[in-house]
């Protein structure tokens, strides 16, 4: 009879331990796994870097100096007017409409300026002109959109933003 | 007896590896964040210094358009002025030290003058050429900074005087003293 009942007594300390260790291993699993998902996280998270570029805006602002062939009145209009004049659907002098002596400049411009594609640093580039909440109005893009990105940002005249975005 | 013991060091060892693994998981966790931080901030502080230092000599009152080209404009250089500064700087070389690098240059990038491949130094040839170098000193030089300028200059067409801008960069070369 009392070899009966130490015997049992011997499972029921086995069977706790077992226990123990089922649930202790649980633990390990269950934070080891938290760590790995926050760390693949934050390193996932961190490959897509936006970064605010002097380099960018200071690009923009010498462009929106730019003076373009369009004249109106005396005087050859800068890019940031030409932009305003654009959206306002206003045409030079020549007859030549705004928006068209714009597209053509801000698109020689950008391939003067930014080779992009596979075989260069810079993969791609995206500018956009936008109005307030409206939609952009102007887009230009090449190439690809990668995950490091450089921004900048300057306001223009009339209230018209532009936006320009590198990929690296 | 024997088997409780060697269950108690298989508990102890089996509480080491989880310890240990859980360390180098979070000290894994705080480098990653520590590294990609360092790397984030040298690349600001390197975009900073590059910003200061071209930006300084951009705006400087040698170099920059003041309000001669309507209102004044931020990084606008007076090509003209450049000219100017490029011919005094050559007959006299103590005016070099005056901004304490090795070299400064403006290339013009549009519009692009002759192929477009080949640089042509600006000297009788003004304004038909797309590089200024305003001075070169005799030292070795370290790597460059630069930053997009605009180049103004006034234009004679049809009896009336005009403003012309146009894009370019301004490089500037400190001297390198690491030799020193």
């Amino acid at each position: 009879m009392n070899k009966n009942i130490l015997k049992f007594s011997g499972l029921r300390k086995n069977k706790k331990g077992q226990e123990e260790m089922v649930g202790f291993g649980l633990i390990i699993i269950i934070v080891a796994v938290i760590l790995l998902v926050l760390l693949s996280l934050s390193m996932s998270g961190r490959d897509k870097e936006i970064i605010n570029s002097y380099e960018i805006s200071s690009f923009l602002t010498s462009m929106s100096w730019y003076t373009t062939e369009c004249k109106t009145h005396l005087e050859l209009q800068p890019v940031s007017k030409l932009i305003s004049d654009c959206y306002q659907n206003k045409m030079c002098l020549d007859e030549k409409s705004a928006c068209d002596i714009l597209n053509s400049t801000i698109k020689n411009i950008l391939d003067a300026s930014w080779s992009a594609g596979e075989n260069f640093a810079v993969k791609g580039y995206r500018l956009r002109m936008s109005s307030g909440d409206e939609e952009s109005f102007l887009i230009f893009e090449e190439g690809n959109v990668t995950s490091s990105i450089k921004t900048g940002y300057i306001p223009a005249t009339n209230n018209i933003d532009i936006h320009f975005s590198v990929y690296y | 007896m024997v088997k409780r013991g060697q269950l108690k060091i298989q508990q102890m060892a089996f509480m080491l590896i989880a310890v240990t693994l859980f360390f180098v998981l979070a000290g894994m966790f705080v480098l990653v964040l520590k590294f990609s931080d360092l790397k984030k901030t040298a690349l600001g502080l390197e975009d900073k210094n590059a910003m200061l230092l071209v930006s300084k000599l951009a705006n400087s009152p040698e170099f920059s358009c003041g309000s001669a080209f309507g209102t004044s404009k931020i990084n606008c250089i007076d090509s003209d002025k450049i000219m100017m500064l490029k011919n005094y700087v050559q007959n006299n070389k103590d005016y070099e030290d005056l901004w304490g690098v090795g070299k400064i240059q403006i290339r013009k990038i549009f519009p692009k003058e002759g192929d477009g491949l080949t640089d042509i130094e600006c000297e009788g040839n003004y304004p038909n050429c797309n590089l200024i170098t305003i001075f070169e000193k005799n030292v070795a030089l370290g790597s460059e900074q630069s930053t997009y300028v605009t180049l103004c200059r006034k234009e004679v067409d049809e009896g009336y005087i005009f403003s012309k801008c146009e894009i370019a960069l301004l490089f500037v070369y400190p001297e390198d003293r690491t030799n020193e």
